[in-house]
């Protein structure tokens, strides 16, 4: 404690020097004063008195340095000028010093995003107290069908691996006392939801246990969106009541009272935009979906015990069924991001390298220049240990810089490409956008990162012979002299490094764009240009059949505006780039086939899609429910099933409702073969069977326009045609075909990211080999000079260059064709149509490596043997 | 001349602890003074390595410091110990008494003898 409070006095020290000074000079004047007069009291003369009493002090300039020693702090001023001096060095040579510090910049703002936008999707997780022991639990695994019986799992009796059920049971419902009825988002949740996910009330409380009890109903914890916008942030809300309604019995008023509110953000469901509006206790029993494992217990032991219970209880296993499987509900979170982001960040992580390697071979090529400067101070006195620091500050100024500069452009880069970023990777954050920031553990990353950065910037030199040269370079004059082998491998191994991080990078963009212009290139059988979509939902409890379903489209469709050239179709939940529904079905006289895809379309849909039909006619508005059943089959379906190409007039049916063990519908008659159509790039069964929606109508439903007005217009007149005939069906948002494409957005993403990565890496590689060059050439300076005045030609000199900047280039293509192989590994489901470890893209790169590496040998190399070699020779 | 010893490190503060429990505020010289008088002379005090270790304590709030007029009529530097220095100089002088007490059983005791 005294010895901290001793530094912080002398550290305060730092600050008022003079007055200390002046203080020194006085206490030591009264000393002598005082030693003298007693001297002189013994006898001695004046001088015999003055002198003794000095010498007894031992010397008045080595006692106030002493003094000034323990005054301040030495080692903290001594640290001063040498940062002072760092600084003066790098503001004389400000071309080093702008292309170290912005490289450097670059390379730091990379990582600094890429680490920020890591850590929120991959190190954080989500926004529960004990996220870490939150699993969902999926009963149905390898295929989508989960067994019965799954809801009478006896949870109770799976207490030691267990702690928590958390139950949960979506609900839409109406808040009735605003002028027109509000749609919230709602949610019944069990005990265990609230125990599992530690939900906390910002303002009032949580359920209590009784509250779950059956039969309690009328209590509501509030969303803070809600509580905000609805209730003002009243802080006495707690205790008051509103009206909603469900939206499977709109004519119901429900009262709830409020017992709570929930944090800013909470949220529940497939991502964190997932907001939740209203939790009220859940009492009737849910199959369970996700758990709360107890502290300490291995998943594959839970998983186990879970799946015993459940043979135990569950009936209709699938063959082939693994058991209970459970996922960390992060996983599940991240599952689809995890891929592009770990890319993405070796991707970074190899510009940041390379960006150093850079950054050192300037500063060993600075290294070289300056000997002289070196020796001079070594000559003059300064130890090791000075020259040490000397290096030391520099490094870390010019990191300290570009720390600065880096940082600045990151948070600019966060702020516009947050939600970029989060709509390329298909979802936001776990904790939501926000968490997309350099928080202390991005900070603590960099702060290691630049540490590393500054030691090997610092200690790169030392690897430079100086001790054996130092004589030598004094004595040279002008010249400087040449540098160790030590020295030139060195710079070799850095820039082979270079070119090999390149490639990998190069590799890796061309492999993208690829399969970027394959995505492109590959015809889904339909036209996305210019459809847009729009989901329309309605309450299950009004249209509960399909009459009133059926009346409900009839009438949407009628009521919208025909405009011309822009043709519109309903369609079914299952829009394009979604994954089709598989059902069972059975064709009159042909063999038993395995499930094939099932859509219901409506009238006109193929012709707005651009489909071709190949026999027969597509489905017209004649096509309701009182008409014949009929339906269409896709062209490879047709063939396989009828070989004589005679479809039309067939017999088929099918199992028309959602769940696969539903009966098969009726006997349809095949009214049409239309061209095969793909629903996604994966999609390669291309076996579909299309029913006419109004025949076979669901809740769920999308309208399908193909239009050159602008999306809004769509989306307002859909809007306002359904709420005219039902102010409680849901219209989403309108969005264009094309926005739905997930993996050619996602492809785009990647390719455009890896180009700019790429170009970069390569830049820079070529500033090094050009930086490398250039020295050589100055070293030799001489030699050519002599050799074109003996009657080289230009051409032998650069030849010369080339064919030692060969054997770099070999090295380093060499390395970045090993490095090609981690690329396949890592974009091995990235790439579309391309083979991951693709020869052609292997070479193209090289060609591009070696293309930028002869260009960057070749300039400084002509510009020195085009010099007149009179002048060269007069110089030295 | 016989050499007299140097004072040791770390020992010179509390030394001057001492001396200003014993004395009272002293400037400086008459610490040294003191010290000089207190080892019988058998002790050489570098005046100057004194205002270093004064520095020091005063840094550490052991003693205070304040300007006074001396005896006679200079103006002079007067230490004074505070409450922090009176404590530690307790702590120090006990330890002190126990390893020379050790040392001195070490230096006189006999051989393997129990004490």
């Amino acid at each position: 404690m005294r010895k901290l409070r001793g530094w912080i006095v002398r550290l305060g020290g730092l600050f008022h020097k003079q007055r200390q000074e002046r203080e020194l000079e006085d206490e030591i004047a009264s000393h002598l004063q005082m030693h003298i007069e007693d001297n002189l009291r013994l006898g001695m003369t004046p001088e015999e008195a003055r002198r003794r009493a000095i010498v007894q002090l031992g010397g008045i300039e080595s006692t106030k340095e002493a003094y000034r020693d323990q005054l301040g702090l030495p080692a903290l001023e001594t640290l001063w000028q040498d940062v002072r001096y760092g600084a003066r060095t790098l503001r004389k040579n400000r071309g080093f010093t702008a292309v170290a510090v912005l490289t450097l910049a670059a390379g730091i703002a990379l990582t600094a995003s890429t680490l920020a936008t890591v850590n929120a999707y991959l190190v954080r997780s989500l926004p529960y107290s004990t996220a870490a022991r939150l699993y969902h639990v999926r009963y149905a695994p390898p295929g989508p069908w989960e067994p019965r019986g799954m809801s009478s799992i006896d949870w109770k009796s799976l207490n030691d691996v267990v702690e928590d059920t958390v139950r949960s049971s979506g609900m839409t419902l109406y808040l009735m006392d605003a002028g027109s009825p509000q749609r919230i988002r709602g949610l019944r949740v069990s005990h265990g939801f609230v125990r599992g996910l530690g939900v906390q009330a910002v303002t009032g409380r949580v359920f209590a246990e009784e509250e779950f009890a059956a039969g309690t109903q009328g209590l509501a914890m509030i969303g803070y969106d809600l509580w905000r916008a609805r209730f003002g942030s009243d802080p006495q809300v707690v205790g008051r009541q509103f009206q909603v309604t469900r939206e499977e019995q709109t004519e119901q008023i429900e009262t709830l009272r409020i017992v709570g509110v929930l944090p800013e953000g909470f949220w529940f469901g497939r991502d964190s935009s997932d907001k939740v509006d209203i939790l009220t206790p859940l009492g009737s029993p849910t199959r369970t979906y996700m758990v709360r494992l107890r502290e300490g217990v291995p998943v594959s032991f839970a998983e186990k015990r879970i799946t015993d219970v459940a043979k135990g209880v569950g009936s209709d296993f699938r063959p082939g069924w693994t058991g209970v499987h459970l996922q960390s509900v992060h996983d599940r979170y991240v599952e689809n991001v995890r891929p592009v982001l770990t890319g993405i960040t070796i991707a970074v992580g190899i510009v940041l390298v390379i960006a150093c390697a850079n950054v050192a071979i300037l500063v060993l090529l600075r290294t070289l220049r300056r000997q002289k400067e070196v020796a001079v101070r070594v000559a003059l006195g300064a130890g090791w240990t000075q020259i040490m620091r000397m290096l030391v500050s520099e490094a870390s100024l010019v990191c300290g810089c570009a720390l600065a500069v880096g940082l600045g452009l990151t948070t600019i880069t966060l702020g516009a490409l947050t939600p970029l970023i989060e709509v390329q990777l298909g979802r936001p954050a776990p904790a939501g956008p926000a968490s997309i920031r350099m928080d202390s553990n991005v900070l603590l990353a960099l702060g290691g990162i630049s540490l590393v950065i500054v030691l090997s910037l610092a200690f790169i030199p030392l690897l430079s012979p100086w001790q054996r040269r130092l004589a030598d370079s004094l004595r040279s004059q002008g010249v400087s002299t040449g540098d160790g082998p030590a020295m030139r491998r060195l710079r070799a191994s850095l820039i082979a490094f270079e070119i090999g991080g390149s490639l990998v990078l190069l590799v890796s963009c061309g492999l993208m764009i690829r399969s970027a212009v394959n995505l492109m290139k590959t015809d889904l059988g339909f036209n996305p240009e210019r459809v847009l979509r729009v989901g329309v939902r309605v309450p299950a409890r009004t249209y509960a059949d399909p009459p009133a379903l059926s009346q409900f489209f009839t009438t949407l469709t009628e009521r919208l505006p025909q405009v011309s050239n822009s043709r519109l179709a309903l369609m079914t939940a299952f829009p394009p780039f979604y994954p089709a529904n598989t059902q069972r079905f059975e064709a009159a006289g042909s063999p038993v086939e395995t499930p094939a895809g099932m859509l219901k379309v409506g009238a006109g849909y193929f012709n707005l899609y651009e489909v071709r039909v190949i026999q027969g006619r597509e489905f017209t508005v004649a096509d309701r429910l009182g008409s014949e059943p009929v339906a269409v089959v896709s062209e490879t379906l047709g063939g396989r099933l009828w070989p004589d190409g005679r479809a039309v007039g067939r017999q088929i049916r099918v199992v028309e409702g959602d769940m696969p063990d539903a009966p098969l519908g009726p006997w349809r008659t095949v009214v049409g073969v239309v061209a095969d159509i793909r629903q996604g790039y994966d999609d390669s069964d291309l076996r579909d069977i299309y029913l006419p929606f109004l025949q076979a109508p669901s809740r769920f439903a999308s309208v399908h326009v193909r239009t050159d007005l602008p999306i809004s217009f769509w989306g307002e007149r859909i809007r306002s045609a359904a709420s005219g005939i039902d102010p409680y069906v849901l219209v989403g948002a309108a969005a264009t075909i094309v926005s739905e494409d997930r993996q050619r957005t996602g492809t785009h993403f990647l390719t455009s990211m890896l180009i700019g990565f790429a170009v970069f890496a390569t830049l820079l590689a070529i500033l090094g080999i050009y930086g490398v060059t250039t020295y050589a050439v100055q070293q030799r300076e001489r030699e050519i000079a002599v050799r074109v005045a003996l009657g080289g030609s230009h051409g032998a000199i650069i030849r010369m260059f080339l064919k030692q900047g060969a054997h770099v280039l070999a090295i380093g293509l060499g390395l970045g064709w090993f490095g090609a192989i981690g690329v396949a590994k890592i974009l091995e489901n990235r790439v579309y149509g391309v083979k991951p470890f693709d020869v052609a893209t292997l070479i193209a790169a090289c060609v591009v490596m070696i293309a930028s590496g002869v260009s960057a040998i070749w300039w400084p190399a002509r510009r020195a043997a085009m010099r007149s070699p009179m002048a060269v020779l007069k110089e030295g | 001349m016989s050499r007299k010893p140097d004072v040791w490190q770390g020992t010179l503060a509390l030394m001057v602890l001492k001396t200003l429990e014993r004395g009272g505020p002293l400037h400086g010289y008459g610490i040294a003074r003191q010290i000089e008088a207190t080892s019988g002379h058998l002790l050489s005090v570098n005046y100057g390595t004194l205002y270093p270790a004064l520095l020091k304590l005063e840094q550490e709030g052991y003693i205070t410091s304040e300007w006074g007029v001396s005896d006679n009529n200079r103006k002079a530097k007067y230490y004074a110990l505070a409450r922090a220095g009176r404590k530690q100089l307790e702590r120090e002088a006990h330890q002190w008494e126990q390893m020379t007490e050790i040392l001195a059983r070490f230096l006189k005791g006999p051989r393997g003898a129990p004490a």
